[in-house]
């Protein structure tokens, strides 16, 4: 009888006892997560056994930056948590900048990491580095597990917090021992956070004021930030702005909130904002900010900018309220709850002579290039790629000359179809947020407008996309320059173009390589892109960009289109550091 | 202006760390610094610090101290020079 009531015991246990890595899968799953993307090592080599036979599609990276980007990349894309494993020391060290990334644009994203055995920690052992450490500034909550009884409650939290409030990437450090000890702590349903409690209601009072305020304006403006997308609010702005005929500006984290085709939309504003944006931000007598922080790229200078409008702050982040700019109303709260609540106390209203205004301003400056060259221009392959997908694409791209190029000569109506790396700048983002975007969208065309720099930073990643069959489209323009660093050094250094030539003519007499051998492409991007198992496609000329994108569109696998372009075309209009908006150039002089 | 902040944050190790370094990334020096478990509940720790700066500034940090998951709450009791 003893022995009946011991092997009952011992089968009940067995059920339920498991392993710290075992329980990152269940975590994984209970989350809802169905893509990972990553790369192993030793000390995460547990929980990758794990994975073995767990039921997600991992996509391995070829760097662990690239599987960051793409874990971001699927989480804007898809509005889900992206995920991401990699292993200990330099595994987290390479996934510092795709974290950095993640968390100056606000996105939500979960990445463990393994760590060496706790024993070793502070001890310099193989591949170890303070990950928590180091990633702290880079992460909105980083955990280093101690005790695999803590390790579920964890897992739970850590998705929580990476998409609720203000999103963000969260980083779970989890030592090899902890990955290999066993505990009984189930998965939690729910989660307390004492510390973690965002507000999503907006304050009624602070609510009324701010449609007292609408109604009462004669020249409002909504000033849309990325907080729209990641806040899924875009329905309720196009609401708000068409009931009371507010004209919508958007910085470029919020491309598609708003649909670029409609009669209200001023397009990007900025420091290559358009001229209507900038002007009609510097006129209003009411700003109203809606999930948007004040970038210093978006005002100009301060002092400047503004100056006779109420500013009005929608934000769920309370500390990004005041931060640069006063703030006469403020509204913490979801955007979506807020603008709902919004909405029924705006009145209708037509603001005739503010729009006509505005009207004059798109009219006295467009964004425009010459189109009557037959020079092969930047701008003119990214208006085809527009004309080809009919707008109906995912673009992610890199950073640069190019990046705002495809926010000027695309025009965006769905959030979640600009895919960019708005707050870091990270160059070499665009190529794996490609990956990541069409592993979550798979039959969506996902296209990366990325520079000759910037394409070569993650170029290696393209062998991911080949080999899961991800039709990515990588579309370099190619100018052999750092093109905007270049841009800079014309408009602001004397045009002493030092390290910005990557080609080997024209370059300055102390980087010119003294060699007979001068391949004609550096690197060749058709080759390149072959190497890699991708079609690659050259375009020397305008007639035949359209055949090319077409060619790499209908094609099945991923495609690579090196579009050789004017090399030293300049970006406007632009707003140069420290000048207020209204001091536009729109033309180099 | 001299600033003393007292944060009431959780008790666990790297929490004091986060709290430093919103400070010192700022280039801001703490002038003085006490942690002790409060009495009611060791599981909470109560840290005092001396800072002095610009307002604006600390006003932002003391936001952006709250805004930590282990934080559960700030206040900032500005004091004359």
């Amino acid at each position: 009888m003893y022995a009946y009531h011991l092997f009952l015991n011992i089968k009940k246990v067995n059920h339920i006892v498991k392993t710290g890595a075992k329980c990152v899968i269940e975590g994984l799953q209970k989350a809802g997560v169905k893509t990972i993307f990553g790369l192993p090592g030793g000390a995460v080599l547990d929980i990758f056994s794990k994975l073995y036979h767990a039921p997600f599609e991992f996509i391995l990276a070829r760097h662990e930056q690239g599987a960051t980007h793409m874990a971001d990349g699927y989480a804007r894309a898809t509005g889900k948590v992206g995920c991401c494993i990699v292993t200990s020391g330099p595994g987290a060290t390479n996934a510092v900048t795709g974290l950095a990334t993640a968390y100056a644009d606000g996105i939500p994203m979960v990445c463990i990491s393994g760590q060496v055995p706790s024993s070793m920690i502070g001890n310099d052992a193989f591949q170890e580095a303070d990950t928590t450490g180091i990633t702290r500034p880079v992460t909105k909550h980083n955990y280093l597990v101690s005790n695999v009884d803590d390790l579920p409650r964890i897992i739970a939290e850590a998705f929580v917090i990476a998409s609720t409030g203000k999103p963000g990437p969260v980083l779970i450090d989890i030592p090899k021992d902890v990955q290999q000890a066993t505990t009984l702590a189930p998965i939690p349903e729910t989660v307390e956070i004492r510390g973690y409690r965002p507000t999503i209601k907006g304050h009624p009072g602070q609510i009324s004021k701010l449609a007292k305020a609408i109604n009462k304006a004669r020249s409002p403006v909504l000033y849309v930030g990325g907080g729209v997308i990641s806040g899924n609010a875009s329905e309720e702005l196009i609401e708000l702005a068409h009931k009371a005929q507010i004209p919508v500006t958007t910085t470029l984290m919020a491309l598609g909130a708003f649909p670029e085709t409609d009669p209200l939309a001023l397009r990007m504003l900025g420091m290559h904002g358009t001229y209507a944006a900038n002007n009609a931000v510097s006129h209003c007598d009411l700003l109203i900010s809606v999930g948007a922080r004040f970038d210093d790229r978006i005002t100009g200078t301060i002092s400047s900018f503004a100056t006779n409008a109420i500013k009005a702050h929608i934000d769920i982040d309370p500390s990004a309220i005041g931060k640069s700019v006063k703030t006469d109303i403020p509204v913490v709260g979801h955007v979506k709850d807020v603008l709902k609540d919004l909405i029924p106390k705006v009145n209708p209203a037509e603001h005739n002579e503010w729009l006509k205004q505005i009207a004059d301003w798109q009219k006295e400056y467009p964004l425009d290039y010459d189109r009557t060259t037959s020079d092969l221009l930047p701008q003119y392959v990214i208006e085809q790629i527009y004309e080809i997908t009919k707008g109906n694409a995912i673009i992610t791209t890199e950073v640069g000359q190019h990046q705002m190029w495809a926010a000027h000569f695309f025009k965006y109506t769905k959030p979640r179809t600009f895919l960019s790396s708005g707050g870091l700048g990270t160059m070499g983002y665009g190529l794996p947020a490609a990956i990541g975007a069409q592993a979550g969208m798979r039959d969506k065309i996902v296209v990366d407008i990325g520079g000759d720099g910037s394409t070569q930073m993650n170029f290696q990643e393209l062998v991911v996309a080949v080999e899961h069959g991800l039709p990515i489209n990588v579309i370099i323009i190619n100018n052999k320059r750092l093109g905007m660093v270049r841009q800079w050094q014309d408009m602001f250094y004397d045009k002493e173009h030092s390290a910005t030539i990557l080609a080997q003519h024209n370059r300055p007499q102390n980087e010119q390589i003294k060699s007979n051998n001068r391949p004609e492409y550096l690197p060749d991007f058709v080759k390149l892109a072959e190497a890699h198992g991708a079609l690659g496609i050259r375009v020397e000329s305008k007639k035949d960009v359209a055949p090319a994108l077409r060619k790499a569109f209908e094609t099945e696998g991923p495609a690579v289109v090196e579009c050789m372009v004017k090399e030293d075309e300049n970006l406007y209009p632009m707003v140069p550091p420290g000048a207020s908006l209204l001091d536009m150039v729109h033309k180099m002089t | 202006m001299k600033h003393i902040i007292t944060a009431v944050v959780e008790n666990k190790p790297g929490v004091l760390a986060r709290v430093i370094g919103l400070i010192s990334g700022r280039g801001y020096n703490i002038e003085n610094l006490h942690v002790d478990p409060t009495p009611e509940d060791p599981d909470i720790s109560c840290i005092i610090m001396t800072v002095p700066g610009d307002d604006r500034v600390l006003e932002q940090v003391t936001k952006q101290l709250n805004k930590l998951v282990d934080v559960i709450k700030v206040t900032d009791h500005a004091e004359e020079k």
